[in-house]
């Protein structure tokens, strides 16, 4: 099954289940209004409408759904790099701004800039220069609070 | 005439000059970084403006957000990451000019582009701000859904891979947009009991993740670290040659005279006009299969038509007291904190703040221009940092620009989130301009839908019986259709041609 196909399906399954679940709201309206069903019906008739669209007038020769694909180093690289997003958030979440920022900026530099180009003091200096020039545009400048974490 | 020579004396004092010149180089800088907006400086800097005189506080306030709107296009054209809605066009086609090595150029058409448009969009505002205002008014809820219905359609008729991946997308938009409290009664809708989501999905969270994370997460997936080639050193003046000038001029208007309409209509504004004007640009083009890929015709038409915003929301805002979008709504609320009533009096009442609005803008477009025009060669060294010195940077900045808007971590979900959905929507083709179009205007396009059926009593029939309504939704179906309908009428053509010469030959050939 080519893209095309899985999406037409995809969004035909989503569209009714999206329907599905809008009827579940509960609401009293008064007098003409069609309440707040309305639109997300709408929204989720649209996208049985393109599904079957897309299945009817799908290409038939896979084109460019190659390009799409990663081989799996590059699979590795992707799960690498959200996995370090994964990691900040949970660090700014947990430890704060100041305590995580420095660290997985380091991270960041350290992955991104691969073997070749890192050099660690580089590294250190960098990310204690993000996370102060970060603190002084939020917190000094604009007047705006940096996350603290919720375990501090 | 008095009152607008009184207006230019306070403004052109030196402490004030020198504020709106400050202000007007925060806004560039606050556009052009992810996460970050004139819009958001504004509000920020509203209180700066309570110890000061009206037209002082109020020349700081416009001068950032002019700033903020044209600096926007910084991000978008070096990095593909739009610094506001307002732009988000502009990455369509002045991003991949980058890539080309055209950055300068890029930057210099934005430029140009922006500043005409700024200066004429308040000259117009100027003569014919009550006489716009009126008309405004005239526009019901029937109106203001077909607007909004039909520039969605106009920009999903345009996906590279057909109107119904189009379509989709922008259904995504509208369905992800109806998250949270709706309109007028306040129901929750797919909260499922999580109170974050009771006022929907934070814009900025849902453009960092889909432009900038996507981006970032792609591009060392991909192992793309290979930093463009920006070649400035002969270029000259604004790096555009004439002929592109007049290549464009009637892009240019058009774009202009659609961002001045879209932004004059209260709730609409720069985030729709970009998108509308870049699907008419391409639409209208002799070359429409170059767009998306470097045009400069596509950074003309984004640029002029968010610019002619400007003029354009100010107009409501000062005849009628009604903003035109997010940023105008701050700016009326920094007029009443000052004791000023904008609305149909505000010209008799408080001309010299009137003149003062419009001047300030003028004086901040200008400045905007020779600050970009010196800065144009320099913006492009932001690309010859490497990426393991840019990314991080760009990953930290996003991570706080989508806190400080509610200081909730629960942001960063949604952050990663919409990075995730714009890979999946990549691996199906899906575009990501309509959906975000469709996000933007969705409230919007609901509240207007809900009013017009509740209006009258017939129901859904004034969206089709209302002359401008029965146009706007005539064009959106029309380019819906037309990607289908116009090859085979095409095809339709041919074989009738071919038949009729058949015809013929055999005709010619008994006759023979």
């Amino acid at each position: 099954m080519n893209s095309d196909k899985s999406l037409g399906l995809g969004l035909i399954v989503l569209g009714i289940a999206g329907i599905w679940q809008t009827m579940q709201i509960d609401v009293f309206t008064f007098s003409e209004d069609p309440g707040p069903k309305l639109f997300p019906i709408l929204g989720f008739s649209v996208l049985v409408f393109c599904g079957a669209g897309i299945l009817l007038f799908h290409k038939r020769k896979q084109i460019k759904d190659g390009e799409a694909k990663l081989d799996l180093t590059q699979q590795i690289r992707g799960l690498t790099i959200s996995g370090l997003l994964i990691a900040y958030s949970l660090g700014l979440w947990l430890f704060g701004y100041y305590l995580t920022t420095p660290i997985l900026t380091f991270a960041f530099y350290y992955v991104i800039a691969g073997s070749s180009r890192r050099v660690w003091w580089r590294g250190v200096v960098y990310s204690a220069a993000v996370t102060a020039g970060v603190h002084l545009l939020f917190s000094q400048f604009l007047n705006t609070l940096l996350p603290s974490g919720i375990l501090f | 005439m008095h009152d607008i020579l009184a207006s230019f004396g306070i403004l052109l004092q030196p402490a004030t000059f020198a504020l709106i010149t400050i202000s007007t180089a925060l806004g560039i800088v606050l556009g052009a970084i992810p996460g970050l907006s004139g819009g958001l400086g504004v509000a920020l800097l509203l209180p700066l403006t309570f110890g000061m005189e009206p037209e002082t506080g109020l020349a700081m306030l416009i001068s950032i957000w002019v700033g903020g709107i044209s600096g926007a296009m910084i991000g978008s054209i070096l990095l593909g990451i739009p610094g506001s809605p307002s732009s988000i066009a502009t990455t369509f086609d002045g991003y991949p000019m980058t890539r080309n090595g055209q950055a300068v150029k890029a930057l210099g058409a934005s430029i140009t582009a922006s500043f005409f448009s700024t200066v004429l969009s308040i000259l117009i505002a100027l003569v014919l701000s009550p006489l716009m205002a009126r008309l405004a008014l005239k526009m019901g809820p029937w109106e203001y859904f077909s607007l909004g219905f039909c520039a969605i359609s106009l920009v999903a008729a345009l996906a590279r891979d057909g109107v119904f991946h189009g379509l989709a997308a922008a259904a995504f938009g509208l369905i992800l947009a109806s998250v949270g409290f709706a309109p007028i009664d306040g129901n929750p809708r797919f909260t499922f009991g999580n109170l974050y989501l009771n006022s929907g999905f934070d814009l900025v969270s849902v453009m960092l993740g889909l432009f900038a994370f996507k981006q970032i997460v792609v591009d060392f997936a991909k192992g793309e670290q290979q930093i463009p080639q920006v070649d400035s050193s002969d270029i000259r003046g604004f790096g555009v040659t004439l002929k592109e000038y007049k290549d464009n001029i009637w892009n240019i208007f058009r774009s202009f005279f659609i961002g001045l309409w879209i932004g004059f209509l209260p709730g609409m504004g720069s985030s729709l006009s970009n998108m509308v004007a870049y699907a008419q640009a391409k639409s209208a083009s002799r070359h429409p299969e170059k767009f998306g890929k470097g045009c400069i015709d596509g950074v003309f038409a984004s640029e002029a038509s968010n610019n002619a915003a400007v003029g354009g929301s100010l107009i409501p805002m000062v005849a009628l007291g009604i903003p035109g979008d997010g940023v105008t709504a701050i700016l009326l609320g920094g007029l009443m904190i000052h004791g000023v009533q904008a609305g149909p009096l505000l010209f008799d009442n408080n001309p010299e703040i009137v003149y003062a609005l419009f001047l300030t803008s003028l004086i901040a477009a200008v400045l905007v221009l020779i600050m970009q025009f010196w800065g144009m060669r320099l913006f492009p060294a932001i690309l010859k940092i490497p990426y393991h010195y840019l990314y991080p940077a760009i990953i930290v900045l996003g991570f706080m620009g989508v806190f400080v808007g509610s200081s909730t971590a629960f942001n960063y979900i949604l952050l990663l989130g919409f990075a995730g959905l714009g890979l999946v929507m990549d691996r199906f083709r899906l575009p990501v301009g309509p959906f975000l179009l469709a996000f933007i205007l969705a409230p919007m396009l609901e509240l207007n839908l809900r009013r017009g059926l509740t209006y009258t009593d017939d129901g859904i029939l004034p969206f089709f019986t209302r002359p401008v309504s029965t146009l706007l939704l005539a064009a959106a179906f029309f380019s819906i259709v037309s990607p289908y309908l116009l090859p085979w009428l095409k095809a339709r053509k041919v074989k009738k041609a071919e038949a009729n010469a058949q015809t013929s030959r055999e005709s010619g050939a008994n006759v023979n």
